[in-house]
């Protein structure tokens, strides 16, 4: 006879929330996460994309509840970048943790807000990595703070290692239900485009071309992303399944313009191996730590375990939005992002705009005089752009002199190569149109 | 309980079963092989045809200097149109050489700035590459001297009293002389391995360049340039006939034929002598590339050939049929903005090539 054993039940509780670990692990993640994000903001700096990305444009677009969000001037942004890079070299360091932490939140979360269209699944997931630091004891352990505070605390209660645990998780699964769509599942779509482009490539480039790899891969794909974090919390699988992390995410790098994902991730995941296995690398520097798990508990307060229970719950939930609009979700990408659907579709569009004046004179927008041409290219396939794009038109074109106008679009849309289709109702008047979470009625279903 | 093992194996099984039954589908393409023929036989024959006619046209314009009469200035026009039209057929490739010494904007920015050039004349103090000279030099300059100053008679009357006006044709005619060798002989001396060796897709690939570029021409230099700027699409539709291509010469519909033409042998691999290689048509073709059913090959060809049939609806030129039948041009504007979604849109999403003209990462 089975059924919930309360005795079961209070075990598992206590080995997933309350019980305590050693530090190691999460001391380990703090450093990784530090170097990676030092590289990933000199990276970006490098590349040109603070200007490209935060100064060239004219016009920004913004997530639905963050118009508010200021555009930065140059020494602002320049400003922010550099308090990054120092917030960066603290929480790795272990210097000021605290406000280290909570400074690369607000400002790495700034910089996403600026720009809507800049959107990537993995900046979300750093957003929210950094949010969780916030309240970790990450510097307790092996950080400046330790001779600044003598604040050491070797254990830790476990929830504080398994958030990060969690976050990753989710991050794998609900990956690998959003390919659960029966043109990923049935067609291999995307990969069936995406792989025998990459026919260049020594060695693997003759195999990208055969319409079985692009169904290999894709099941593959499925079944990584389903059961990696499975395989990666149980001990005996825990390190083939690391083994197939590394491969995978340097696969994934090396046929994808991914960036610095692949290595965030690679990284992130060593926070899944055992305390012991983390030790061992820090007994190198500061030799065998002898402190003793401490007999007495520490209590976990009432009002901390609402809020993880709230964060969780919000993680596990809010992916599932996409389920209250009726309209495709790949075409019309209503409650698409902040879902983990990563590398999902191919997909691109063209939008023309049309302002009308109110003695009926047309002139067609010159989308280049206010948008990069990135911009242009995120904007024409993202109905919430579209709409965002044709009311800030409508005030262009007053201050132009133009009495009343009107703005219409001609957008084309071309999911997973099936042929470019109108994708905006190009009757309705969209400077008289909203972005909001209601389901956008200008969009024409897909055929 | 069944035990993991059987779990895997079955999974593994399915996996390569599932390989076992699709049938050899395959995107059997030599992508090389098409670069390969986009350098040698497309590519760089265009660049030296154009160097050639614009050493002829120096040469013209030398022999008209030494010699204004009317026959000179006959020969000088002749050379003047087959320059513009091999400009043409360079016009969708500017990237490589061509886009370190910024050919487009030497060759054919319009309209002209007129007064610009009767200034630069009179001053006869002038330096043809700097910035403020953009709208003074070119093809569109030596359309507006050779045929903006009035008939025969009265453009050799007055280029005879004014030796400085044939001085700046001249120069102007060196520096479109001297920009075209360059270009030309970049290509076949260091940049065709350069571009048949960068043969993967992404952002500084020569098959992201040639896409990228071919629409970034169409788009705003044919379909905005040519046709709808003149049209009045950026001024409330009111017409802006001046700032039609070759306005004074009244070439323009030549010209936006011959455009047409070019990017469709570039688009399908043709050679100038008009022999088919490997192009994007092949690879959409070979990649089973399709619009609402059909071939998107086939789709493209049919729109090449209803914007060329539309342009064979005009006489004279392009400004003076706004002004006859403004519908007329408007039709042929629309069936670029067609081709222009198939182009951009549906060829590089078939293809995985990146149409973005910044580098940034996906995910």
């Amino acid at each position: 006879m089975t059924g919930i054993n309360p005795q079961r039940l209070k075990k598992s509780y206590k080995y997933i929330f309350s019980n305590l670990v050693g530090i190691e692990p999460l001391v380990s993640f703090r450093i990784l996460f530090s170097i990676l994000m030092l590289i990933s903001i000199i990276r970006f700096y490098a590349n040109g994309w603070i200007e490209e990305l935060y100064l060239n444009p004219v016009f920004h677009f913004k997530y639905f509840g963050f118009h508010w969000v200021p555009a930065p001037t140059e020494e602002g942004i320049y400003v922010v970048f550099i308090s990054m890079i120092l917030a960066c070299i603290g929480i790795g360091l272990g210097l000021f943790y605290r406000i280290c932490t909570l400074s690369f939140f607000i400002l790495f979360t700034y910089t996403e807000l600026i720009d809507a269209s800049n959107y990537l699944n993995h900046y979300y997931f750093i957003s929210l990595i950094s949010f969780c630091l916030i309240f970790l004891p990450a510097n307790q352990y092996f950080a400046i703070d330790n001779l600044l505070f003598k604040n050491k605390q070797k254990y830790i209660h476990a929830w504080q290692i398994n958030i990060i645990k969690f976050q990753v998780g989710v991050l794998y699964v609900y990956a690998g239900i959003a390919k659960l769509n029966s043109a990923w599942v049935f067609e291999a779509l995307p990969l069936k485009i995406w792989l025998p482009a990459n026919m260049h490539l020594p060695v693997i480039g003759e195999l990208m071309t055969y319409s079985s790899t692009a169904y290999l891969f894709s099941w593959a794909g499925i079944i990584f992303d389903l059961s990696i974090f499975f395989l990666l919390i149980y001990k005996r699988t825990r390190i083939f399944a690391y083994l197939a992390v590394v491969i995978f995410h340097l696969l994934t790098f090396w046929l994808f313009p991914i960036g610095m994902f692949p290595f965030v991730m690679i990284f992130s995941n060593l926070i899944f191996f055992s305390t012991r296995s983390h030790a061992r690398i820090y007994e190198l520097f500061i030799g065998r730590n002898k402190e003793v798990i401490p007999t007495q508990q520490r209590k976990i307060k009432l009002i901390t375990k609402f809020l993880i229970f709230s964060y969780v719950v919000i993680q596990l939930t809010f992916p599932f939005r996409y389920l209250l609009y009726a309209e495709n979700l790949f075409w019309a990408e209503q409650g698409y992002r902040f879902s983990w659907r990563v590398m999902l579709m191919e997909k691109a569009g063209h939008a023309s705009f049309r302002v009308q004046d109110s003695s009926g004179k047309v002139e067609i927008v010159d989308n280049k005089e206010y948008l990069t041409p990135f911009q242009e290219k995120m904007m024409s396939t993202q109905a919430d752009f579209i709409v965002q794009y044709a009311r800030m038109l409508s005030h262009a074109y007053i201050k132009k002199g133009f009495n009343k106008p009107e703005v219409y679009a001609d957008v084309f849309v071309s999911l997973n190569g099936d042929g470019s289709k109108r994708f905006i109702d190009n009757t309705i008047d969209l400077s008289k149109e909203r972005d909001t979470f209601a389901s956008k009625k200008f969009i024409i279903n897909y055929p | 309980m069944i035990p993991k093992r059987t779990i895997f194996l079955s999974l593994f099984i399915l996996l390569f079963s599932a390989c076992n039954k699709e049938n050899i589908d395959q995107v059997n393409f030599d992508r090389d092989a098409m670069l390969t023929n986009y350098a040698d036989n497309i590519i760089i024959p265009r660049y030296e045809k154009l160097a050639l006619n614009c050493e002829l046209l120096h040469q013209a314009s030398l022999s008209f200097q030494s010699n204004a009469n009317a026959s000179e200035l006959e020969s000088l026009k002749e050379f003047f149109e087959q320059t513009y039209l091999s400009w043409q057929a360079c016009s969708s490739t500017d990237f490589g050489p061509a886009g370190v010494q910024t050919l487009k904007a030497v060759f054919n920015i319009y309209p002209v700035d007129t007064s610009q050039i009767n200034n630069n004349i009179s001053n006869s103090n002038y330096n043809l590459d700097a910035v403020n000279n953009q709208a003074a030099i070119g093809l569109p300059a030596l359309d507006f001297l050779l045929f903006g100053k009035g008939e025969t008679t009265e453009s050799l009357s007055y280029f005879n009293n004014n030796t400085n006006a044939i001085t700046y044709l001249v120069d102007v005619c060196a520096q479109l002389n001297t920009k075209a060798n360059i270009v030309s002989s970049d290509w076949s001396n260091q940049y065709r391995s350069v571009f048949v060796n960068a043969n993967g897709i992404d952002i500084g690939s020569s098959l992201g360049m040639l896409v990228n570029e071919f629409n970034l021409d169409f788009e705003r230099f044919i379909r905005d340039g040519k046709v709808g700027i003149p049209l009045g699409i950026r001024s409330l539709g009111n017409p802006q006939l001046n700032k039609t291509e070759a306005f004074f010469s009244g070439y323009s519909i030549i010209l936006l034929k011959e455009s047409i033409d070019k990017l469709e042998d570039l688009y399908t691999g043709t050679s100038l002598n008009g022999s088919d290689g490997l192009g994007l048509d092949d690879y959409l073709n070979a990649s089973n590339a399709t619009h609402s059913g059909t071939s998107l090959n086939e789709v493209i060809l049919d729109q090449f050939m209803e914007i060329r049939n539309n342009i064979n609806q005009l006489n004279q030129s392009v400004d003076y049929s706004i002004t006859q039948d403004p519908e007329s041009v408007n039709i042929i504007f629309n069936s670029m903005q067609e081709l222009v979604v198939y182009l951009k849109i549906d060829l590089p999403s078939t293809l995985g090539v990146l149409i973005s003209y910044q580098d940034n990462d996906g995910d």
